[in-house]
């Protein structure tokens, strides 16, 4: 295993990750030391980089000579072989293990707040990242702080269609971005997340942000949401069905996992907001509607005894019908959609086909209520975009009863 | 003279009676070995029947894609069909013991030739039941895939996959049963190597504008297969 410095106490830590060799890191330590400058006191505050092979004092000295008061510090982490063999749809190996090693050297350091960002992210790290993720730990005793980043309605659409609403009903914890790759936390959040023992779990790598976040939930910690301004637009690193398999089976076991305490739940406690009102920028990308329609079109052509084994008889009924729908007509109704996710759970659960394949088969009704969101939000204005997105995480609500009924009766939804 | 006659018919009949004498008791341990049997086979069945039920072997094996069991035999739940198989599997035994007992030649040469080949057989349902598995297993996941990649022909590859397969498998089981010897495997070459050249033909020949132009497109219009969008 790479030597590993031994990080000094610090007030705050701020850790960076990222991918290796791509310039990321260095970009990242720079607008982080820039942040920390601007909204923190340097001499108590430390960087801290993840790398699977650091080099002592390689950081030092980088950047400009007002900004490089702030000491970085290289912790290293272990890239299991295992982890190459499948490449995480955020597209870093090894995460799991660079996020525990950032994590202790901030408990080890005595931090009284940890921020950890993901440098590789194409909007890469910013000061405002620094001011966000630590001042409410600081300031206003929460525990942990994710973020949200103002996105293009299509843009997001896994984490605005499954990952967002199903978190929010399931866990109570209405957060918009429950698998983030930034965080903040406080001392508790750092002892309570380095005590778990799932850090080496086989896979862990690409369902840990997820995890991250559902534990701080579970675990009843002071949770804020910051928004941050508009994320720069970059395709997934792994193709939709690899990602969405990938994000959906995280959170599947996530709900899994934590049956019995969700069960209990009642209705989502909000959560507190900080940072500024923000929109995004820029040209909206290209969207084919008519591509996303005949791809769900070919998927109930060719799936639909897959999705019989799924989902109960009427829920493919009405597939059907919006299969047969012209675009004018093409309408996936919210609580359709939320009673269909929460099939697939419960069919994760009950292992009804084989996983690999339950996911796979998701990707064109997740194409389905794409193309009817994107529709129905054609000319909408960004406010009315959020209140769509509102709408359909009620339909998620709303339904959540009937997740909880075949969650424990499978066998009363097959006729 | 009729001294002679009567001293063979008395030798006939002591031989006769010395045979059956001897005959007797193979029977009587066939009927006992075949009563044994029948006990058994009910025992084995009710017992067997009954673990399967308590692990809750219909659902697993569904679950699992097992379901050729079930569509074997769509009336008889995968649990009842083994139970039944174990139940002739003793019964089979049972009776080929008892033959051997009856100490005839020739049903103990077809009690043994049977033991012999039993070894074949079982690996030849082995290799069945799993490529059966292997083949759905493929199909599915060649469809699965097929679809998400927009191929409008997803369906006709898993079918394509799934035969195949089922071909390669038929021809291991044959063989393993020595079935067909080398015909079998000339025919099976012949079959592959048919259904590749048919397909190399099709596509080389048949349909060479529409690869060409499929390829074009393609090549031309990027954005419409390769996904640039952020869904995460």
């Amino acid at each position: 295993m790479p030597q590993t410095d031994v990080v000094p106490p610090s007030d705050v830590v701020i850790g960076i990750s990222g991918i290796e060799g791509t310039g990321a890191l260095e970009t990242g330590i720079e607008a982080a030391r820039t942040g920390i400058a601007t909204y923190l006191d340097s001499a108590r505050t430390r960087l801290v980089v993840a790398e699977s092979e650091p080099v002592a004092g390689a950081h030092e000295h980088a950047g400009s000579a007002a900004s490089a008061r702030v000491p970085v510090t290289a912790v290293a982490y272990d890239v299991d072989s295992r982890d190459l063999l499948r490449l995480p749809y955020h597209g870093v190996p090894g995460r799991a293990h660079a996020l525990r090693a950032l994590l202790s050297a901030a408990r080890d350091s005595g931090a009284s707040a940890c921020a950890v960002i993901d440098a590789s992210l194409p909007h890469g790290v910013t000061p405002e990242h620094v001011r966000w993720l630590i001042q409410p730990i600081l300031d206003n005793q929460m525990d942990f702080v994710t973020p949200h980043y103002a996105r293009h309605r299509a843009e997001g659409a896994i984490t605005k269609s499954i990952l967002s609403p199903m978190f929010r009903t399931v866990f109570g914890c209405p957060i918009r971005q429950p698998a983030a790759r930034d965080f903040g936390c406080s001392p508790g959040a750092l002892r309570h997340l380095l005590a778990q023992r799932v850090w080496d779990e086989v896979g862990r790598d690409e369902s840990v942000d997820i995890w991250i976040t559902t534990e701080a939930a579970i675990a009843g910690l002071r949770i804020c949401e910051a928004q941050f301004g508009p994320a720069r637009h970059a395709a997934d690193a792994v193709n939709l069905s690899t990602a969405l398999a990938s994000v959906a089976g995280s959170l599947f076991a996530e709900v899994e996992r934590r049956a019995a305490h969700w069960q209990r739940l009642r209705s989502p406690v909000p959560v507190c907001q900080v940072g500024p009102y923000a929109v995004a920028e820029g040209p909206e990308p290209d969207i084919d509607v008519q591509w996303l329609i005949e791809s769900f079109q070919l998927g109930f052509a060719d799936l639909k005894e897959v999705w019989s084994e799924i989902l109960p008889p009427m829920a493919v009924l009405e597939l059907q019908t919006l299969a047969h729908a012209p675009v004018d007509r093409f309408r996936l109704d919210d609580r359709s959609w939320a009673r269909i996710v929460y099939d697939f759970a419960v069919g994760y659960h009950l292992q009804t086909i084989r996983r690999d394949h339950l996911l796979g088969s998701l990707t064109p009704l997740y194409l389905g209520w794409l193309s009817s969101f994107v529709l129905h939000t054609q000319h909408a204005s960004a406010a009315a975009v959020e209140e769509r997105l509102e709408a359909v995480a009620k339909g998620f609500e709303t339904e959540k009863p009937y997740l909880i009924s075949r969650w424990r009766w499978p066998e009363r939804f097959r006729s | 003279m009729w001294n002679q006659i009567i001293g063979i018919m008395d030798r006939a009949a002591r031989q006769s009676a010395e045979r059956i004498a001897h005959f007797l008791p193979g029977v009587l341990v066939l009927i006992v070995l075949l009563a044994a049997a029948v006990l058994c086979s009910i025992i084995v069945r009710a017992a067997l029947l009954r673990v399967l039920r308590g692990l809750n072997f219909d659902r697993h094996a569904t679950h699992s894609g097992f379901s050729v069991l079930t569509e074997w035999t769509p009336a008889i739940s995968p649990s009842l069909l083994l139970a039944r198989a174990a139940q002739w599997t003793v019964l089979v035994l049972g009776l080929l013991m008892g033959l051997s007992a009856l100490d005839a030649t020739i049903p103990t040469a077809l009690a043994l030739s049977v033991f012999n080949y039993l070894p074949n057989v079982l690996g030849a349902v082995v290799i069945a039941v799993l490529g059966d598995l292997c083949a759905r297993l493929f199909a599915r996941t060649v469809l699965i895939h097929a679809v998400n990649m927009h191929i409008r022909s997803a369906r006709l590859l898993g079918t394509a996959v799934r035969w195949l397969v089922l071909i390669l498998t038929g021809a291991m089981v044959l063989d393993h049963l020595g079935i067909g010897g080398r015909i079998l495997i000339l025919a099976f070459g012949l079959l592959f190597g048919g259904i590749m050249l048919a397909a190399a033909l099709a596509v080389g020949l048949g349909s060479q504008d529409a690869v060409r132009r499929s390829w074009e497109s393609r090549a031309q219009a990027p954005a419409r297969d390769r996904d640039t969008l952020d869904h995460i």
